[in-house]
């Protein structure tokens, strides 16, 4: 797994590449986790995400849980295979996702 | 028909109830007899913990009375979201439940904007099978 962050104005973007899973989630967290202080808009771009486990999913809900209270999150560029996912575990109606 | 509360239970009885358990007691099993893996367990306590954060502790579930609870219907849309990822798991570990619907939940002992506690009937005998009921001649 890969990824990039960019902040701009409180709108925080983080591009992730490869597989979001129990090797790689915890990394992304501590390196995100500073990042979201003063974070209003945070948008997750899964373009090159072919594979969430249950960690990567664990993730992404702890994500919108912050954002719920301090402003708004979005999940982008999702695979089918990923969009089938959420789909199957109810991600779909807890994130807002765009293909 | 328009139900006010909901609940979701499995067919196994709790015993601290004696009634079907609840979504978030039958996650909670599924991981203490270790059927549920570290990161099925990791998600759980995620969804877990936002119900811990937003919503208020009822005092009889706190004091471990024998009660169940039930969601508000009307206010339960944002739950019931974010409860769909423990059903999810409770699917993936072939473990069964139901949405159950009701407008007469029983004795409403607590009750808040999105929920209430319901008092079970201590006087329903539970009684574990028996193999003898099954022989020749046996009685409960």
């Amino acid at each position: 797994m890969t990824y990039r962050i960019s902040k701009d104005d409180g709108i925080l973007t983080v591009h992730v590449s490869g597989h979001l899973d129990i090797n790689s989630s915890p990394e992304l967290d501590q390196a995100i986790e500073p990042e979201l202080e003063g974070t209003t808009v945070l948008i997750v771009d899964l373009a090159n995400v072919d594979y969430v486990s249950s960690m990567g999913l664990r993730l992404l809900l702890s994500w919108q849980k912050r954002m719920f209270k301090q402003g708004s999150m979005r999940v982008v560029n999702v695979s089918d295979e990923v969009k089938e996912l959420f789909d199957q575990t109810g991600f779909s109606e807890i994130l807002d996702i765009s293909q | 028909m328009k139900f006010k509360y909901v609940r979701i239970q499995g067919r196994d009885i709790a015993s601290s109830t004696m009634h079907p358990a609840g979504i978030f007691g039958m996650c909670v099993r599924l991981i203490q007899h270790g059927v549920m893996d570290e990161e099925d367990a990791a998600l759980y306590r995620e969804i877990d913990s936002w119900f811990v954060e937003s919503l208020p502790f009822p005092e009889p579930c706190l004091k471990k009375e024998k009660v169940i609870c039930f969601f508000k219907t009307e206010n339960a849309d944002l739950m019931l979201r974010m409860l769909n990822p423990a059903m999810w798991l409770l699917d993936k570990y072939h473990v069964p439940f139901y949405m159950v619907y009701t407008n007469t939940p029983g004795e409403i002992v607590y009750e808040d904007e999105y929920q209430i506690v319901v008092k079970v009937d201590e006087d329903i005998p539970v009684i574990e099978y028996r193999h003898e009921w099954t022989g020749s001649g046996g009685s409960i």
